[in-house]
């Protein structure tokens, strides 16, 4: 059973302003499905919506955003949990749903202990006097490699990578079904990466949670997920194990993605996207990606291609064939 | 300990007495600068009384006024003497009261100026952060929409004309409060249940008027800060992780949306020993703003001068203890 399937979901970005309406249309009807135990990359350029999905993910939806349409559930111990059911999905924050943000500075309350932090996350889950608890947080930390003294300490007295070892700690002591991740080595440096995304991998072998993680950084989805989800402006264009998208990848954006990439030997010839991502208040018509697409045809500019399925991957462009190559 | 008083305490008392330095010399000289002088306008107001004197008193009493304002002598010398008077609070007597100390009238207005104030300041402060908190943390919702257009439209209107229109309305139109002064006319100061209690009918309706127009301040900035702390990630990363949303709304957004209303708090108390001279004078409240009023309307030099040095003193000391206890509620500060 999938744990989470989303079907046609469209979230907006509805503003306001002397009665005009903006809309922005950061999630157009994406249908994907997460699999238990496996750990989802979602990929793609700066505003083309794969943070509007998470925040989605994790119910934390504040206006302006708003589900339009589409369905969108959760399924834990056979239980079907439907978007938006804010009683039932409160129950299972932070349980079973835990989120990891940007690892920037602002994530932990900066006039708080981490001790009372980690209290205020878990005193509705956990049953147990402060001083066990404090003990076994201490245990916890010290397994993701924090010493004892971190409990007492204050958020602006660890470093960059420390605070967000905190903060996967915070998410994975209650051993969460589903880990949502977005960007989470950002604005740290590359050896920190390392250890962060090591440790993540070893927490998701140990617990057997599904993660889902969103980040631009192709390198680490190359490190760490088994399958990605290729978005462009709001759609996603490609769904395909982790292999299969850098072996061979179907659609032109993730071809293209791929080929600005350098690789190990750097013989490769380094191509890039020519051009802006759309603005998502007013999309082209037909296929986004057209007016940036080197292989675009007629039929691109007006038709919207749909989104193929070819064996186990799919992919959305009118130029892969049903056989899934690639005809261009 | 000794870390802390070097690198801590040492710089800020440092700039504690500079603060004060600076201040009581640009009230020693500023007057100085200005084209009226206190001994001609005085002996203007004697000779307009019709008197006349003979030449030789009328220097005479120029010499004594001199003296008694710190007028005598050269430039530097005045100025020793100043900073003399200013350390052992002695401003001379006071010129229309002759010859009450200005300390005296000081200590006599003091009270009832500090009373009526801090009582005033500490109730607005606390109800209109509070409820410009929450009503930043519940902004969509109709009350405090509500509460907001309250404020939004007490804050703007000159204080004296709301002070003025609560005047009439409560204690002309309907008599419910007495119209001024801070103990019933006529009586004297003594302890007893029944003063207590007229001392507080009294304050009432002064009180009031600026609880109303504070709070309107402190609700407003309160609720803008909220606004800008709940958007902050940490308050999002507390709301993804179920955290209870009482916890996130006072120990979350509130705790640190107020700190920047502590420092205001602080300037705030400072300025209290200077008076409220608008509320004063309307409500005829004996406080400081009201001596203060009065020492102007009759140029009585001396006294002006004592409130002046006071609340310079005043000022620096409240913003020097705000800088001992802020590292008490923002823990950042400990380390640098």
């Amino acid at each position: 059973m999938n744990v989470v399937s989303l079907e046609g979901l469209k979230a907006h970005y509805i503003n306001e302003l002397y009665g005009a309406i903006k809309t922005t249309r950061a999630v157009d009807n994406v249908s994907l499905d997460i699999r238990p135990n496996e750990i989802l990359g979602i990929a793609g350029e700066s505003g083309c919506g794969k943070t509007t999905l998470l925040k989605i993910l994790s119910s934390t939806i504040k206006p302006p955003l708003k589900i339009v349409q589409g369905k969108a559930a959760f399924h834990f111990d056979g239980k079907e949990i439907e978007f938006g059911d804010e009683a039932k999905l409160d129950e299972h924050r932070w349980r079973t749903i835990a989120y990891i943000p940007q690892g920037s500075m602002h994530v932990l309350n900066p006039v708080r202990k981490i001790r009372h932090t980690f209290h205020d996350f878990l005193e509705h889950h956990v049953d147990i006097d402060r001083k066990e608890l404090d003990r076994r947080i201490t245990d916890y930390l010290q397994q993701l490699g924090l010493s004892a003294k971190v409990l007492n300490s204050y958020p602006h007295e660890l470093s960059g990578g420390m605070k967000q070892r905190v903060i996967i700690g915070l998410a994975t002591y209650l051993r969460p079904k589903l880990i949502l991740c977005d960007e989470p080595t950002t604005a740290l440096d590359v050896m920190v990466q390392r250890n962060i995304v090591q440790l993540l991998r070893r927490i998701q072998k140990e617990q057997g949670n599904t993660i889902v993680l969103v980040s631009h950084d192709l390198a680490l989805h190359a490190n760490i997920t088994d399958r990605i989800a290729i978005m462009y402006a709001g759609k996603l264009v490609e769904i395909a194990s982790t292999k299969q998208i850098f072996d061979r990848p179907l659609h032109p954006y993730t071809r293209l993605l791929i080929n600005s990439l350098p690789s190990l030997d750097g013989t490769n010839e380094l191509t890039g996207l020519s051009g802006q991502p759309p603005v998502l208040s007013d999309p082209p018509p037909g296929c986004r990606l057209h007016p940036r697409c080197p292989y675009v045809e007629t039929r691109c500019r007006t038709e919207e291609p749909p989104l193929r399925t070819f064996g186990d991957r799919t992919a959305a462009c009118f130029r892969i064939s049903d056989g899934g190559e690639c005809e261009y | 300990m000794k870390q802390f008083l070097l690198i801590y305490l040492a710089p800020r008392l440092v700039q504690y007495v500079v603060v004060i330095f600076i201040g009581v010399t640009v009230a020693f000289f500023a007057p100085r600068f200005s084209p009226v002088d206190p001994v001609e306008s005085m002996m203007a107001k004697v000779e307009g009384l019709g008197m006349t004197m003979d030449p030789e008193s009328v220097a005479r009493m120029k010499e004594s006024l001199k003296d008694l304002y710190g007028l005598g002598g050269s430039l530097p010398e005045q100025y020793l003497a100043f900073w003399k008077r200013a350390v052992t609070l002695d401003f001379g007597p006071s010129l229309t009261s002759f010859p009450t100390p200005v300390s005296a009238l000081v200590k006599r207005s003091l009270p009832w100026t500090l009373g009526l104030l801090a009582t005033a300041l500490g109730i607005s402060w606390l109800l209109g952060s509070f409820l410009g908190g929450v009503a930043g943390y519940f902004e969509s919702r109709k009350w405090s929409k509500f509460l907001e257009a309250g404020a939004m439209m007490m804050y703007p209107i000159p204080y004296f004309i709301s002070a003025i229109a609560m005047q009439i309305l409560l204690a002309y139109v309907f008599p419910i409060f007495p119209v001024g002064g801070a103990y019933p006319f006529g009586t004297l100061p003594e302890f007893s249940l029944g003063f207590v209690l007229s001392i507080l009918q009294h304050a009432i309706l002064p009180g009031l008027s600026l609880v109303l127009i504070g709070m309107g301040w402190w609700f407003l900035s309160m609720k803008a800060m909220i606004s800008r702390v709940v958007a902050e990630d940490y308050v999002t990363f507390a709301q993804a992780g179920g955290v209870s949303s009482r916890k996130i709304l006072f120990s979350y957004a509130m705790r640190n949306a107020i700190l920047p209303q502590v420092t205001s708090l602080f300037m705030a108390i400072g300025s209290v020993f200077s008076g409220a001279i608008i509320t004063e004078v309307v409500f005829n409240y004996p406080g400081l703003g009201l001596l203060l009023r009065k020492a102007i309307a009759t140029g009585d030099y001396s006294v002006i001068m004592g409130v002046i040095v006071m609340s310079i003193v005043a000022i620096a000391s409240a913003v020097l203890i705000l800088d001992l206890i802020y590292p008490l509620i923002d823990p950042r500060i400990r380390r640098k």
